[in-house]
């Protein structure tokens, strides 16, 4: 599914613009980077309460589709200054990491269900 | 000079989880027969047992320099070491002040009780806040505060794999501004910056643990200014081991 429709579908909302056309083929939830720096997929969306600059490195490195920050976190400057560098797409909603987790994968998975 | 032995990362009863014969006064008596010359009394996000480590380290054989290990809001544990306790008690309203470590967050759930004693070890108070939880303050914040009350800021087990800069950032920040880093030796050192000091602590949470690990410093004296310049490698102090 492409991002622009995920972010609509959920609500989220832009810290930092990117890819829009790209396709989010999975998800990952992590608050650990070194965690998400070992086992985060490429194209996944990244859901994670983090919001120091290093996210964007780990997602840039991962080939992450974007990162989603929830429970309405506060993003610094230098975090969002990073992702236009690197065109990182950041997405920030007042949602906490289980329900939205719970809503994306839902959508992602009805997709692959209906081909 | 000479080389001071010093173990700069040990917790006493106050923290969530340590022992509770980690009393200052067992931890100086214990540092002394492990011949240590300077210890730091660190524990998590609270200065409340400073005032007995310092009063008891007094005329003694031991150095003690207030401390803290601050939890932020990446949890990235951060040891602050300050040349008073004032400047401690300063960082630990700054750390509370907001509503960060509410009071009578159940803490009992995370084992023992957050003791706070005196210098004869008796029992003065039980800690109520969650002294496990963390700061809203991120690393750089923190880190900024510490400067700012003329402490030293270290990267708590810096190569852990629970609340080190690396597990919970993935990789070391290169604009980082600790003042050095503590090291256990479990992941490779190139994964550290170079231009970090490397320090060896036992990050001891019972009696036995104290001492453990430890670094040489080459100063004049075991006091928190020695300290600073033997880190920053000033006036030909330095780490020796
Ligand atoms: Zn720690
Ligand atoms: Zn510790």
């Amino acid at each position: 599914m492409k991002i622009a429709e995920i972010a609509d579908k959920l609500g989220l909302e832009v810290v930092n613009e990117g890819q829009w056309e790209r396709e989010a083929k999975c998800c990952y939830a992590s608050d650990m980077l070194s965690d998400v720096l070992a086992n985060g997929g490429e194209g996944c969306l990244w859901i994670t309460r983090q919001s120091h600059p290093n996210i964007v490195a780990v997602a840039a490195i991962r080939g992450m589709a974007g990162i989603i920050i929830t429970g309405g976190k506060q993003i610094s400057p230098d975090t969002i200054e990073k992702a236009g560098q690197e065109q990182v797409m950041i997405f920030s909603t007042p949602k906490q990491t289980c329900e939205l987790a719970g809503m994306l994968y839902m959508l992602l998975s009805n997709e692959v269900e209906r081909g | 000079m000479r080389i001071y032995w010093a173990d700069l990362h040990i917790h006493t009863c106050l923290s969530p989880c340590a022992e509770l014969d980690m009393t200052p006064k067992g931890i100086i008596k214990r540092a002394a027969a492990k011949g240590l010359d300077m210890i730091a009394v660190t524990d998590h996000n609270s200065a409340g047992n400073l005032s007995a480590a310092l009063g008891c380290a007094a005329g003694g054989t031991v150095a003690v320099i207030p401390g803290m290990e601050i939890t932020s809001a990446e949890e990235v544990h951060i040891l602050a070491l300050f040349e008073t306790i004032d400047a401690a008690a300063e960082m630990q309203r700054q750390l509370y002040d907001g509503g960060d470590f509410p009071p009578d967050a159940g803490h009992k759930a995370f084992g023992t009780e957050q003791v706070i004693v005196n210098v004869a070890d008796e029992i003065l108070g039980f800690e109520p806040r969650l002294l496990a939880g963390a700061s809203s303050k991120g690393l750089e914040d923190i880190i900024g505060a510490v400067h700012a009350l003329g402490g030293l800021a270290i990267a708590s087990h810096s190569d852990r794999e629970s609340f080190s800069v690396l597990s919970q950032l993935g990789f070391f920040p290169e604009d980082a501004m600790f003042d050095a880093i503590e090291v256990t030796g479990k992941k490779p050192d190139t994964l550290l910056p170079a231009r970090f000091p490397r320090l060896h602590s036992s990050d001891a949470h019972s009696p036995d643990m104290i001492g453990r690990k430890k670094t040489g410093f080459m100063m004049e004296a075991p006091t928190f200014r020695e300290l600073a310049m033997a880190i920053k490698g000033e006036g030909g102090r330095g780490i020796r081991g």
